[in-house]
């Protein structure tokens, strides 16, 4: 017998409630004809009344005022990546003559989704389709509207449930897309003369990775409705102003921005340090501050501005004034270690130099690969210091596909000791990934170089190479490893290096050992107890027979 | 351009592109003039159970209820030859107007609203407000009204598969708030 657990006996109350028999009555008064739905009026009356109070969530195209919906400031910002051009028609003639919408990416056409409406007097009662496939848009993709719709009011929805999401940030009042990676429905209403009509498209916000080689990164700052835009290297950051304040007519404002607060992660954007800004927008004036600390952007002789040359994380709150007032805009800013303008690409840069940093930072943050300070970093001894903040468990991946390490589950030790850990990455390409993995591989790169000389390499580069398989007495019976091995292959010259690779002073990891003949390796080899496996250069006597 | 994420998902939509498959389809518009709904009787059998359902959609306001669950009947009757299935129309025509009575007056200030009705729902609309508005209309739907899933699914016009999601993140979720102890 199954028992009811409290919350269906709870659950169980309601089927008691009675329905008020004023319902009845209301329903024989008939429907009310409210025309316009509330969300737009407000969300038109606020562009309206001058949109100093910016409703986060949500935006509006008023009769396709202008391209783009651009109120004043006559700066435009053109994208250099997707734009998603959405088109409403009152009349589609392959459609019973209802309504339609398409939204347009790339060249990719979709057509909008939409289920039950009123539309003269008729009533349209559709089935939609039950999944998919969303159309990838990066995020900082701009929305354009046009068509013949009097207005169009959008927001984001939940991706299954279609609920208008009210507590994350959504589309920017420029029709910018900014939103925590994932999946959605970007909802619209269209209104005609006679009715209005809800659309729907299914979307994924997707995260741009930065082309680190751009040499510049923009800034552009408008009024009406106050908002800036800080691109650089395919990435594109919109935020409206954070606080500030507005005189017009004689009437003051305060600038708010609703859920404003910390700067989210997708709402970060990374530049390499001492990269040059340019600025442009309809300001006359503007201050800015790096924060934590006193640091700011500063101006170089040319005009435009430079970001310092420390590395760092930083929140980069920017004032920019008007004659009417000023409004602050703040981006989470990661300064990195990279290419500029005078350093063409990331492989150029893997130079052994002072400058080169000899600890890399990683941080795990949710739905973009994790955060690292550097693209380069300089092996010790033991191999690279690795500093995690968060104590994420981190997985890292040598470009060859062969090289693993794991830097598992430290976050429950002493943070002091064990959020800086020396890994023993050998010198080249790897990528770095939080885990749990997931179906999408969200990894850093980064390089590590060995300008000290402290990785003796274990490559072995010979035309032809023979397999080396020698079963031996017990290697404890021998003073050191090298005089077993020597032992056991008596092809190895007196001469020869019979080393540990990798790291000289990770003796806890364990790397092959080597022969060096002439200072090349000509044999690769593991050693166990009472066995010694792995290659050799044919033709060198290692890998001869033990006689 | 984003890399390294979805690729195989972008890779099959750009061999739907290259291969001129629609990415949409709409189900063509059925507008079949129907006749004969007893609208009185719909609402003496049906109007309660919506209107339970919208009460707990709307977390217990009850005045959102009520003018929801009229308003969708009343456009019923007004369009009373156009509809195909009332039923279901209503449901979902309700379910819309509460969500904009909602976003309207009271937007995210409704959550800390005091709860109107009797008071020994108090400890249950205390709950269901914890849970999105689409898993307690699910909830409601499937323990209260007594519903099949395709049949959830029909009446709030979202598919099988979210109705299942929906169920268990509220079920779970009710779990916790109100306690999973079993009564003898």
């Amino acid at each position: 017998v199954t028992v009811p657990e409290r919350w269906e006996r709870e659950l169980r109350k309601l089927a008691a409630e009675q329905m008020p028999d004023r319902v009845r009555d209301r329903m024989h008064e008939g429907p009310r004809d409210d025309g316009v739905p509330s969300s737009r009026q407000r969300i038109i009356a606020g562009a309206v009344a001058f949109a100093v109070f910016i409703a986060a969530g949500s935006f509006a195209w008023l009769a396709f005022r202008s391209t783009g919906g651009r109120v004043a400031g006559g700066h435009t910002v053109e994208p250099e990546y997707t734009e998603a051009v959405v088109a409403f028609h009152e009349s589609d003639p392959g459609h019973a003559g209802f309504p339609y919408a398409e939204m347009s990416v790339d060249g990719q056409i979709v057509r909008g989704q939409f289920d039950s409406f009123g539309w003269r007097n008729a009533i349209v009662d559709t089935d939609i389709p039950r999944y998919v496939d969303p159309v990838p848009l990066p995020l900082g993709s701009r929305i354009v509207i046009e068509g013949d719709a009097d207005a169009v009011a959008g927001l984001l929805a939940d991706s299954t449930s279609r609920d208008p999401l009210d507590d994350v940030p959504l589309i920017d009042e420029h029709g910018y897309l900014m939103a925590e990676p994932g999946e959605y429905f970007l909802m619209f209403e269209a209104k005609w003369a006679t009715d209005t009509v809800p659309f729907y498209f299914p979307i994924e916000v997707v995260t741009v990775e930065p082309d680190l080689r751009d040499s510049d990164a923009e800034l552009s700052i408008d009024a009406y409705p106050f908002e800036a835009v800080l691109s650089y290297g395919g990435q594109r950051i919109s935020v409206p102003a954070s606080s500030g304040s507005w005189t017009t007519d004689g009437e003051g404002f305060g600038i708010e921005t609703a859920g404003v607060g910390g700067v989210p992660d997708w709402a970060r954007i990374l530049v390499p340090a001492g990269t040059r800004l340019e600025l442009s927008g309809t300001w006359e004036d503007w201050r800015n501050r790096l924060e934590p600390g006193d640091g700011k952007v500063t101006s170089n002789d040319g005009g435009s501005l430079v970001f310092p040359s420390t590395p760092g994380t930083y929140d980069w709150r920017m004032t920019a004034s008007w004659p009417e007032g000023e409004a602050e805009f703040t981006f989470g800013v990661d300064l990195v270690s990279g290419p500029t303008a005078a350093t063409p690409s990331p492989t150029d840069q893997a130079e052994p130099t002072e400058d080169v940093p000899s600890v890399i930072r990683v941080e795990c943050r949710r739905f973009r690969p994790p955060k690292v300070d550097t693209i380069v970093v300089a092996a010790g001894p033991e191999g690279v210091l690795v500093r995690s903040p968060d104590g994420g468990n981190l997985a890292f991946q040598h470009e060859s596909g062969i090289g693993t390490a794991w830097l598992m589950g430290h976050q429950e030790s002493d943070p002091d000791v064990l959020h800086r850990v020396t890994m023993p990455l050998d010198p080249g390409a790897w990528s770095v990934e939080c885990a749990p993995e997931s179906e999408q591989f969200l990894g850093a790169e980064f390089e590590v170089i060995d300008p000290g000389g402290f990785f003796r390499r274990y490559e072995l580069v010979c035309p032809q190479r023979a397999s080396l398989d020698r079963e031996a007495v017990h290697a404890a019976d021998f003073a050191s490893t090298e005089a077993f091995i020597r032992a056991i292959l008596p092809g190895v010259r007196g001469d020869d290096v019979v080393e540990r690779a990798g790291y000289i002073g990770r003796t806890d990891h364990a790397y092959p050992f080597r022969i060096v003949r002439e200072g090349t390796t000509v044999a690769v080899i593991e050693v166990d107890v009472d066995r010694i496996v792995g290659e050799a250069c044919a033709g060198m006597g290692i890998a001869k027979p033990l006689r | 351009m984003p890399t390294r994420v979805n690729a195989s998902r972008r890779r099959a939509l750009y061999l739907m592109m290259r291969a001129g498959v629609m990415m949409v389809t709409v189900e063509e518009v059925r507008i079949e003039p129907t006749a004969g709904h007893d609208f009185d009787q719909l609402f003496r059998e049906e109007g309660p159970g919506v209107w339970r359902t919208i009460y707990a959609f709307t977390g217990g306001r009850p005045d959102v209820a009520e003018e929801a669950v009229a308003e969708a009947f009343a456009r019923a009757l007004a369009h009373a030859d156009a509809i195909r299935d009332p039923l279901r129309w209503i449901y979902r025509v309700a379910f819309r107007v509460a969500r904009e009575e909602l976003r309207r007056g009271h937007g995210r200030a409704a959550e800390v609203d005091p709860i109107q009705g009797p008071p020994e729902l108090n400890g249950l609309m205390e709950a269901l407000r914890e849970l999105s508005p689409n898993q307690r209309a699910a909830i409601v739907l499937r323990h209260v009204v007594d519903l099949d899933i395709a049949e959830i699914a029909r009446r709030m016009g979202i598919a099988q598969p979210t109705v299942r999601v929906h169920l268990h993140r509220g079920r779970n979720r009710l779990r916790e708030l109100l306690g999973a102890e079993e009564v003898e």
